[in-house]
């Protein structure tokens, strides 16, 4: 910086008396440009940040913290019954036949995590149109796309923690009730990282889904609403339309709904019979039809969301 | 009280006529959408009831009356433009009971005919069709306002009524009834079932019974009087 770029022009020349122009000593900035890269990964972890209200005022917190404690109470309530349990004689043989188990624990939480996505992802689309701050983002280096990419990449990433939070205490808990503890984390690991897969899958199709919503909905009402509809309601038809035996067409219903599919892939991936409104009726349907349908769900919804970014007046 | 119509007639005007509308259209007609979908592949089913309660009574009518009762008054409290009704000299009491009416006609208006319609596409032949789409109506239009009282109470007890009432639904409603049946007394759908086993015994059964109509009343008053004081007490602020 030159000391003298803040000295006036007048008193170059001291006998204009009206009319002078004033150099008031506006700086360009000289210093390093972080770029596109550190914009998308600012993005990206306000995005994550802000998901669990981190940086946020307290009332952002409240809904992303009582789901968080929420998913944690199955994994803790099981330790704790477990523990118990081997105080009773001749208990441990029920061990097997408790209920939650890392095979179920996606379904188990599966309500608190559509509830985190219908209060959380609003915001993360919403606010940055409601309050029209797209032309600050797009006038810097960050492209549209990776915008979009950034925040769905931020918000796929705190559903994956908000599953996998009390999957590990489960791990953990498990662990510490064995009585070799190393044996006792070797013999989870499998269903472990089928755990991780399945939280993965979870992530990037409800949490692709969400922000497609609420992309295109910026009033934070209608976005929850609609992320609620989308998941819940697909699920309810098809099952009432499988459940009736109707035919064979009826089945491939269930494609449609998400948290349907996710079911079918846990069912895949721990290699379990699938659960829920899937007995019996589904064999027909093939795990490998699951799988498409999740990949292709998660893909569309990031293409789709795209678009509407690519579109609109910023 | 020549107010409350003119209340009544801003609150509709507010509410119907936008995408909300549509939307909300939109959900009314999945019910009847899944009766066409059965009725294409079978004659119709034996247990209507139960069939129209878990899609109707636990997820349409309240998801229904959660966007007319928390947006009959929370988005003009959450915009601010509800200062315009709060500085008038208007009853508290008069507003409440004017945004819940035209939420829950609303919902009913919509909910009540898509349960009816369903209910006679999903009925077997020699079933007893005016039985079951009565009581159902009946059901379906008394939780319509009961919905839509609670729900306005929560949008004005919270800016977060809309998730709040939601958390309700799927939680308390949908998990842990299941898991702890005593949530049952406390939960609209379960007062819902009484009023139609109430009708007609034969379409579904209840846990908590003839008790549903007085567990109603006493919840109906009850969030329509928390309303009332809350609105009477509520201090105008910027938002946050």
């Amino acid at each position: 910086m030159t000391a003298d770029a803040t000295v006036p022009v007048i008193a170059a020349t001291p006998a204009a008396e009206t009319g002078s122009i004033y150099d008031i000593g506006y700086r360009k900035y000289e210093g390093p440009r972080l770029g596109r890269a550190h914009a998308i990964r600012s993005l990206f972890s306000h995005s994550l940040r802000s998901s669990f209200g981190i940086g946020r005022g307290g009332r952002a917190k409240i809904a992303p913290i009582t789901l968080g404690v929420l998913v944690c109470i199955p994994a803790l309530a099981i330790v704790a019954a477990q523990a118990l349990i081997r105080q009773i004689p001749g208990g441990q043989g029920f061990e097997g036949q408790l209920p939650v188990r890392f095979d179920t624990y996606a379904s188990t939480i599966g309500i608190f995590v559509v509830l985190f996505c219908a209060a959380q992802a609003p915001d993360l689309f919403g606010r940055d149109q409601r309050h029209s701050l797209l032309s600050l983002y797009f006038s810097r280096a960050l492209r549209r796309e990776d915008y979009v990419l950034a925040r769905m990449a931020g918000f796929a990433v705190a559903i994956f923690i908000l599953q996998m939070l009390p999957q590990v205490l489960l791990f953990v808990g498990q662990a510490l009730l064995a009585t070799d503890v190393l044996q006792g984390m070797i013999d989870n690991l499998h269903p472990m990282a089928a755990a991780i897969a399945q939280a993965a899958l979870t992530a990037g199709l409800l949490g692709g889904l969400s922000m497609a919503v609420s992309a295109f909905t910026p009033r934070r009402a209608y976005a929850v609403a609609g992320i609620i509809a989308l998941f819940i309601i697909p699920s309810i038809v098809a099952g009432i339309v499988v459940g009736l035996g109707s035919a064979d067409v009826g089945r491939w219903l269930v494609l449609l709904s998400p948290t349907s599919v996710l079911d079918g892939t846990n069912a895949f991936l721990f290699d379990t019979p699938r659960i829920g409104q899937f007995q019996g009726y589904l064999d027909a349907v093939p795990d490998i039809a699951f799988l498409v349908t999740a990949a292709g769900g998660i893909a569309g919804s990031i293409a789709i969301t795209i678009r509407r970014f690519k579109g609109l007046t910023a | 009280m020549t107010i409350f119509p003119e209340v009544a007639r801003v609150t509709l005007r507010a509410l119907v006529g936008r995408r909300r509308t549509v939307l909300m259209l939109l959900l009314a007609g999945v019910p009847i959408l899944v009766g066409l979908l059965v009725r294409a592949n079978s004659d119709g089913i034996a247990e209507v009831g139960p069939t129209l309660d878990g899609l109707v009574v636990r997820i349409i009518l309240p998801l229904v009356a959660l966007v007319f009762g928390t947006a009959a008054l929370g988005s003009e409290l959450e915009d601010g433009s509800a200062v315009h009704l709060l500085t008038k000299p208007i009853s508290r009491t008069t507003i409440v009971l004017a945004k819940v009416a035209v939420a829950g006609t609303l919902t009913a208006a919509l909910t009540v005919p898509s349960t009816i319609v369903t209910a006679i596409l999903l009925a077997e032949p020699g079933a007893d069709v005016v039985g079951i789409t009565v009581s159902l109506g009946i059901g379906v239009f008394a939780g319509s306002y009961l919905y839509a009282s609670i729900f306005a109470a929560l949008s004005i007890l919270t800016s977060r009524g809309l998730l709040l009432g939601l958390g309700y639904a799927l939680i308390w409603e949908g998990l842990l009834a299941g898991l702890l049946p005593g949530t049952q007394v406390f939960s609209v759908r379960e007062y819902v079932r009484g009023i139609v086993h109430l009708v007609s015994p034969s379409v579904i059964d209840s846990v908590v019974g003839n008790a549903a109509v007085p567990y109603a009343a006493i919840a109906l008053v009850a969030a329509l009087a928390i309303a009332s004081y809350r609105l009477a007490t509520y201090e105008v602020r910027g938002s946050d």
